[in-house]
């Protein structure tokens, strides 16, 4: 399963990216503490963010997928489109803002552009064959819970063939 | 110990506490971090809240809401088995305090809502 799931196959995407350019502070020189994750899972953002100190976080949402087949005896195409999530927060140590929500967010972006590029197709031969590319992204940011938190949405489309 | 929380700890029901702590992160695809459960008994008092029905493609689903004092030191996202049932500690919980002033805890309420 793992090998074919494209949710995770875009999450290894990203996670390899950061390994090699990871996000960075407000210094543009410090790693930012950045966690990826599946959404839905047990943990609140409060806890991911004040716990466990992290700075970005990224999460794989499910897929929306629409089929298409033009033309007859072309095989049929699903556009599967993953939402991945980045959230951020504001973050200070000792009074000091070192991470800005925003400044983080475009950060992010960067590197999910990039991440994403650099995969923009299946390895030749490679099973299953997929193109991926970012097709939209969105951003605020939004009073909840408490907490003032800036998000962006990246609908990646991957097409399965 | 303070008059209210002797009160809440003779009387009430008895029921299976169980926390909810959460590990290093196990699974390779989602990242999420494993969850253990702990167990103990401890003495509740219930009140029914609601029992409504939510209609899903799959089949019905009830959802049975109770809200619980008790003075054990119950979090957000624990379970506790009442009566052979499992309930999710639904809010989190909202502490009494014997004294405005002296903060101590005398007991907490929450809302509970079942899983099983």
């Amino acid at each position: 399963m793992a090998a074919t799931d494209p949710r995770t196959t875009i999450k290894s995407i990203v996670d390899v990216y950061l390994v090699g350019t990871p996000i960075t502070k407000d210094d543009g020189v410090t790693p930012a503490s950045t966690i990826s994750l599946w959404e839905g899972g047990p943990e609140t953002i409060k806890f991911l963010f004040d716990t466990a100190l992290f700075d970005v976080i990224i999460t794989f949402g499910d897929p929306r997928t629409r089929s298409s087949r033009p033309d007859q005896d072309v095989p049929t195409y699903f556009h599967m489109v993953y939402p991945i999530v980045v959230t951020t927060v504001d973050k200070y140590t000792a009074g000091v803002l070192v991470c800005t929500a925003a400044r983080m967010q475009h950060t992010a972006r960067l590197a999910i552009r990039a991440a994403i590029a650099g995969s923009a197709q299946s390895a030749p031969a490679g099973v299953p064959a997929y193109t991926l590319r970012i097709e939209e992204e969105s951003s605020g940011h939004r009073w909840t819970g408490g907490i003032h938190i800036w998000e962006s949405t990246y609908r990646a489309t991957y097409q399965w063939i | 110990m303070a008059a209210k929380a002797s009160f809440l700890d003779r009387g009430g029901e008895v029921a299976t506490w169980q926390p909810r702590a959460l590990g290093a992160r196990a699974a390779a695809s989602t990242n999420w971090p494993a969850v253990t459960w702990g167990s103990s008994s401890i003495r509740i008092y219930v009140e029914h809240v609601s029992s409504t029905i939510k209609r899903t493609p799959a089949g019905d689903v009830t959802e049975e809401r109770l809200k619980v004092w008790t003075t054990a030191s119950i979090a957000q996202d624990d379970l506790i088995t009442y009566k052979g049932d499992d309930y999710l500690v639904e809010t989190e919980p909202e502490a009494d305090t014997e004294s405005r002033f002296r903060g101590a805890t005398e007991y907490v309420t929450a809302t509970l809502v079942k899983e099983s």
